[in-house]
């Protein structure tokens, strides 16, 4: 399987390390060398990140190399990233995982009564089904 | 770029002789030095400039020792780093290529480089001199390797690392996959 996914000027990544920046979205401006690229994103500072630390998307931006802050948003905009990526299979499963992480006790209940009340009706027609199938 | 800073510092270092009766107005001499601090950047000042003038700690005098900062932190340069070092059969000198948001940085990896390569400890090293070089004037081609505005590569050895240091642990219940792409 070739790969799929290439570091280039325009590529958009995910920041997973260190937690205080994880599932931030960046662009990458410029490479410093194989291990280290200069990232950016409007409303961040432009800075220094290991590949180690980040992991590339299928997302690529229209930019020349180290695009002002103006340009790179335009661009971003244009190619509506963060749109995208949040209805993409990724950015639905990290969405879920915030929004479980984030429920209260009150929302933990509220779950669980659903569920009850949804498998009820189904044991309910299964049971139906089960009888009549007798 | 380093995490929790610099280990070496660029500092300018302005001394003179001390004004005597034969010579009121001696000559200014300004180096700009690495050093981890600005007091051994003093003492690399008189120790260079000792070997350089007729001038001592004991009948000198420091005007100035400031520290200097990377006027732009957020974009990747290419240095040169002229270096004079001493092996285990003599001294040598060498140009080292880096490629570098700051100078501090690519002076950080060069001291990094000769102890890795040339098992060269810090206090052996002596820069000579360092400069910013645009693509055209570089020699190495590790450098020139990235020296494409269409840069394009594969990052072929991706592991899956704990996303929090509270998550590393030293054994794992499996291999590691390293065919993340």
């Amino acid at each position: 399987m070739p790969f799929a996914r290439q570091v280039s000027i325009g590529r958009v990544a995910l920041i997973q390390f260190p937690e205080a920046e994880a599932g931030k979205l960046v662009v990458i401006t410029d490479v410093v060398s194989p291990s280290a690229a200069l990232v950016d994103f409007p409303g961040q500072t432009r800075r220094v990140v290991s590949f180690k630390r980040m992991a590339l998307t299928d997302f690529t931006v229209e930019i020349p190399r180290l695009a002002k802050k103006a340009v790179l948003k335009k661009a971003i905009e244009e190619a509506d990233v963060e749109a995208k990526f949040a209805k993409s299979g990724w950015g639905q499963k990290l969405a879920k995982r915030a929004a479980k992480a984030a429920m209260t006790d009150f929302d933990r209940y509220q779950a669980a009564a659903q569920k009850m009340k949804r498998s009820s009706q189904v044991r309910r027609a299964f049971n139906a089904l089960k009888k009549s199938a007798k | 770029m380093v995490q929790g800073g610099y280990k070496y510092h660029q500092y300018q270092v302005v001394g003179r002789h001390v004004p005597t009766e034969k010579d009121s107005d001696p000559t200014i001499y300004r180096m700009k030095l690495w050093a981890t601090d600005a007091v051994r950047a003093k003492s690399k000042f008189w120790y260079f400039l000792r070997k350089l003038r007729k001038v001592k700690k004991a009948n000198g005098q420091i005007l100035a020792c400031n520290e200097i900062f990377e006027r732009n932190p957020t974009t990747v340069k290419n240095y040169g780093i002229w270096v004079r070092y001493q092996s285990r059969t003599g001294y040598h000198n060498a140009y080292k290529e880096y490629r570098d948001t700051t100078l501090n940085g690519a002076v950080e990896q060069m001291y990094q480089e000769m102890g890795s390569r040339h098992r060269v400890r810090s206090p052996c090293i002596q820069i000579i001199k360092t400069a910013t070089i645009t693509a055209a004037q570089c020699k190495r081609a590790a450098t020139q390797q990235l020296h494409d505005s269409k840069i394009s590569f594969p990052l072929t050895r991706k592991m899956a690392r704990p996303t929090s240091r509270k998550y590393k642990t030293t054994f794992k219940a499996i291999r590691p996959n390293v065919a993340l792409y």
